[in-house]
């Protein structure tokens, strides 16, 4: 059971931040590409790289949250 | 865990599992598809499916050109068949009675392997042995054992996002489906006005997930290959200020 709820907190307090992260860069991206159209193509393309990136964070705790879950 | 990794059947102590069979199962619908579709290929008359796969593969030539920054011809064959069968696997989960094989841990680790294997083999082929080892000790020799250690910590992450997105998503469905079950059992039918459009919300969800983990692991993997094929050392930047100059 302890394990059921430590591995629930890991998710929930690790992906607190790369769920901000994703969202400011997202947010970010958006703006650049309603400035400059043209450029949207390479600011997609660089964006999900980086979302990629930033998301490392969260697969890390989902990663830990597994081995807490099924590592006896 | 998942569907796809729960064994088929047993075979003298060896169990088989599903992802097994589901990825034999896609890689010889292609490798058929692709057979049949070369029989077919005309230049004056291109079919219908010739075209859209033209689109994808000058889609993914121009991909390769931009991120890599050499002709794409060595690197396409991996990189369009990663794509290709990350993105037929994970639609494979569409198909009612099977499970995408990407949901199977152990089928995208040996997905990360190819392209953990792949990027030395393309970096020693693009820059030789020597150049290839020096970029690891690059900004400085104390940073070794970190760039050694990302090299294998975004392996993992390459294996478990692809995982954790597919199968997060037929998860996500079989809960759904449960409390569906659960409320056709205890007679509250009143659930199903609610819970029926949220099953088709999260299809179309993980439908749309499916095409963009596939299109994420390739621009990852081309990342990755482009990184161990174009990072100059020092010297090497000294030498040549003329293609720093382009890069």
């Amino acid at each position: 059971m302890i394990r059921i709820i430590v591995a629930g907190l890991t998710m929930a307090v690790g992906s607190i931040a790369p769920a901000l992260a994703e969202g400011n860069a997202l947010a970010q991206a958006l703006e650049s590409m309603a400035r400059q159209p043209d450029a949207s193509g390479t600011i997609s393309r660089t964006l999900f790289v980086g979302l990629a990136m930033v998301e490392s964070t969260a697969i890390y705790c989902l990663v830990m949250a597994f081995i807490i879950l099924f590592v006896k | 865990m998942a569907a796809s990794s729960l064994p088929l059947a047993t075979l003298g102590g060896l169990e088989l599992p599903q992802s097994a069979v589901t990825t034999w199962g896609v890689m010889l619908g292609l490798v058929v598809l692709g057979l049949v579709l070369r029989a077919r290929l005309s230049e004056r008359k291109p079919g219908r499916l010739q075209s859209v796969l033209e689109m994808l593969m000058e889609m993914l030539c121009n991909l390769t050109r931009e991120i890599v920054r050499a002709e794409p011809g060595p690197y396409v064959p991996l990189v369009a068949t990663l794509f290709v069968f990350v993105l037929v696997s994970n639609l494979l989960g569409m198909v009612p009675g099977l499970s995408s094989p990407t949901g199977d841990l152990s089928v995208t680790a040996a997905l990360a392997a190819i392209v953990f294997f792949s990027v030395p083999v393309y970096g020693i082929r693009a820059r030789g042995v020597g150049h290839y080892v020096k970029t690891y000790t690059e900004p400085s020799p104390f940073l070794l054992p970190l760039n050694l250690l990302s090299e294998l910590t975004r392996t993992l992450a390459l294996a478990i996002r692809l995982f954790g997105n597919i199968m997060s998503g037929e998860f996500l469905l079989l809960v759904v489906i449960g409390v569906v079950v659960a409320a056709l059992r205890s007679y509250a039918h009143v659930f199903l006005v609610a819970v029926l459009p949220l099953t088709l919300f999260l299809s179309a969800l993980s439908l749309i997930a499916s095409v963009i983990q596939a299109y994420i692991f390739t621009v990852l993997a081309l990342v990755y290959i482009g990184a161990a094929v174009e990072r100059r050392t020092q010297t090497e930047r000294a030498v040549d200020p003329e293609q720093e100059a382009t890069a």
